[in-house]
Order: C-alpha cells, then structure tokens, then sequence
C-alpha cells in the first residue's frame, strides 16, 4: 500500500489523530510517521482542526495535589543529587519498611523501649516528610498508650501568627481530625484523646498544615507536611509445621 | 523579546521557556492551561482520580519535552490537548484491555454523569462560527464525530452506540470530518 498517496495519506492522518485506526492500523501508520515529514504536517494539521472543537469543553479545576506532585517530579536534579539515593522512597510505600527498619534498629529513637531484645512493642509510626520528599517529623506512639511522640529531624516553623496543627486522615477518605499542635524544639508529646490504637487503626496518613491560631476543627491550608501511618506490630509467628 | 499579547502568544512564549527549564513560566502555563485540560481528560476517562493523574503524567511530559514543541508546528493549545487526549485514551484503552467487563460496566453507569458529546458538539460550532455550516450536516454524522472526538470512542464503539454497522460508521466519520474540515476553511477564506 502506497502510504503517500495524498488523498489516502490524509484520511489515514485524519483517523490518527481523531484515535480511531485499529491497534494494527496505527502501529504500521506510526512507522510511517517515523520517517515522512509530510505525515508527520498532515496529522498535525488534523489536531490543529479537531482540537478547535474541544473550545466547548468544560473546565475541571485540578485539586492542589496534582501540581505539588508534578513540582515533586520535575525537582531540579542538582537538588536530587545532595541527597542520599534512598531519600524519595521515604515518601512512598517504601517509607512503611523504612518505619518498621528504623523502629527495630533505633526504638529508642521513636520513644518506644522494646518489649524485649527479639521484638519491638506494637505502635504506630509515622514520617512526615516535606514536599521535597526529606523527613521532618517522625511520630509513634504505643498501640495501647495515649501519648504521641513527635520528633522533629528539621525545624517546623509557621509563618507569623499560625500554629503548626498535625492531623490524622482516614484511610477511608472521611474527614481528617486533630491531634493536637506540633511542638516548639526538636521533640515533644502530645496527649491522646485515647488509645492509639482507637483513634489511628484506620488511618492511612498524617499531616500538618499551618493553620491561623485557635483555628477549627477542619485543615483550612494545605498540608505542608505529611506521611503515612503504619503499624508496627512484632513479626508474624513461624508458620506451624504441618 | 516583546511582551507576548494573545493568549496563544503567551503559551508559545512559556512553552519556549519551559523548554529552557524555566520552573515560573511552567507553572503559569499550568495555571492557564490545567483547568481546560482536564476537562479534556474526564470527558475520556469520566473519573477524575484517573484524570488527574493522566494531567500529571501529561505536565511532566510536558516539563521534558517542550522542547519538540517549536518543530511540530502546532498551536500551543492544540499541542496540549494532543498530549492530554492521547495519554487519557492510551490509558482508557490499556485499563480496558487489562479487564474488559469491569471497566466498560463501570464506564457506562459513569455516563449520565458528564456532558453530552453531540451538545459539546453543538455548542462548539456555535463558537467557532460554524453552525450554519456544520448543522447541515446529518445527525448521526455529526453524532459519530461527537463520540470519537469528546469520548474517544472507536469505530466499533460508535457503532455500538449508535447501533449501526461499522462500514456505515466509518464512512459516516470520514463525511463528518471532511466537513469539519471544509467547514473551518470555509471560515479562513471569510476571515
């Protein structure tokens, strides 16, 4: 078949840019794309007129989210560079194997004494890290304690007149409630409304957002901090032998 | 270099800094363009988790590769919305394929819940200047150019929604487009 005839050239063009050739189809007029300039101009000129028809489209404003993790994406690499390789995966589901390693190696470090030499004692933990992906805090607290223990890897500081306020947000999207505020210094502890097992078995994630002082029981700014809450539990007993 | 004046001037002119790696002209090209950009992708993929996250896909893209956006030729727009659409279909394509019952019930009890692609259709022609031209055209023509343009929809996929055969389908798009086509010349020789 003689892609370059103009007539089958443009209608091929056409269905290309509209998405309506067959998987096959577009996979052999791609290679032709590859290498004719002149297909390359005539599906060009195809968007140019079947985009114009998107004008009726309605707007959908993009939660604020979307941007900060493009931003988060596109860091500038010399920045990437000065820290350590495993830094971004902090921010990610790995920073629950990060939580449970740091907890076995430094208990001490989270506030929590082991139960004995072989396990650690049940608690929740979370790293809240930056929108560059670099730890900040880290809290924990034991599963049947009330207190939580914030440690402070880098200053938290509000703009003047707000307060640092942290957060725990469900796992099943429903409303984020207060902890309490972040504290002064690079350590702290806040009491509990109750058990921590009570308040975080289902929650996914905590925050901190910079709120006016005395502010309501909702976040009113974007979260300036947050990571996910994972429970630490002793390791699974050997499965019995049969 | 003169301060851009059109809006289009003003995407060219981020686009052409953004290729330099200009993270201020990334983000005003993002706060102008985001909005209507999305719109794009949740009319293909109707949830906006999945849009989003086809937006974000897109802009990172976009942060890469400005640069090839001077040789295309393009309008800044149109080069935006090809990006968009493109990612947002090869999405909705690859998560079908990946389990076909699931998504396309789960697409279609989504369906009441956006726009109507021959209204979308309507009223861009009223804005671009082209009702008399294109309301000539018949309706199930201009309805299979509503459903393969704003939904993405395939020529089976039209065909099925318009219980039609597909060889009537396919002609029907090439008629509709051609028109489109003749429609918007029809406007540049006015202008």
């Amino acid at each position: 078949m003689n892609y370059l005839r103009p007539e089958l050239l443009d209608r091929l063009a056409a269905a290309h840019a509209l998405r309506t050739l067959s998987p096959r189809a577009a996979r052999r007029f791609e290679a032709v794309l590859r290498s004719s300039h002149e297909a390359r101009a005539a599906v060009t000129a195809w968007h140019e007129r079947l985009n114009q028809l998107a004008v009726s489209v309605p707007a959908v404003q993009p939660s604020p989210a979307v941007w900060q993790a493009i931003q988060q994406r596109i860091a500038p690499a010399p920045q990437r560079r000065r820290q350590p390789w495993w830094w971004p995966v902090l921010g990610t589901a790995f920073g629950v194997v990060m939580a449970v390693g740091l907890v076995r190696e430094q208990p001490e470090w989270v506030g929590i004494t082991p139960a004995s030499t072989e396990t650690v004692a049940p608690a929740y933990v979370g790293i809240l890290t930056n929108s560059a992906n670099e730890p900040v805090v880290l809290a924990s607290s034991l599963r049947h304690g009330k207190v939580l223990t914030l440690k402070m890897l880098k200053p938290v500081t509000p703009p003047e007149g707000q307060v640092a306020r942290l957060w725990a947000l469900p796992a099943d999207g429903s409303p984020p409630f207060a902890l309490g505020l972040v504290p002064d210094g690079n350590k702290g502890r806040l009491t509990l409304s109750a058990t921590s097992e009570a308040l975080f078995a289902k929650v996914g994630r905590l925050a901190v957002s910079f709120e006016p002082a005395g502010g309501g029981n909702q976040p009113g700014g974007p979260f300036v901090l947050s990571g996910h809450c994972v429970k630490v539990w002793e390791p699974l007993p050997p499965a019995p032998k049969p | 270099m003169p301060a851009p004046s059109t809006a289009t001037d003003r995407l060219a002119f981020w686009l052409g800094q953004v290729a330099l790696g200009d993270q201020p002209a990334f983000e005003q090209l993002y706060q102008a363009t985001s909005a209507h950009l999305l719109g794009v992708a949740m009319l293909v993929l109707r949830r906006r988790e999945r849009a989003e996250e086809v937006l974000q896909e897109a802009f990172v893209n976009i942060w890469h590769n400005a640069g090839g956006y001077a040789q295309t030729g393009a309008s800044p727009m149109s080069w935006l919305i090809t990006i968009v659409r493109n990612k947002a279909l090869d999405h909705l394509r690859s998560s079908r394929q990946a389990d076909t019952h699931v998504s396309l019930d789960e697409h279609e009890s989504l369906a009441s819940e956006r726009p109507d692609p021959l209204a979308l259709l309507t009223q861009a022609s009223g804005e671009l200047g082209l009702r008399t031209c294109l309301d000539k055209l018949d309706a199930p023509l201009r309805q299979s150019l509503a459903l393969a343009y704003y939904e993405g929809q395939t020529h089976d996929e039209v065909a099925r929604h318009l219980r039609a055969p597909l060889g009537t389908v396919k002609t029907w798009l090439r008629r509709g487009i051609e028109r489109l086509r003749a429609c918007l010349d029809g406007l540049g020789h006015r202008a």
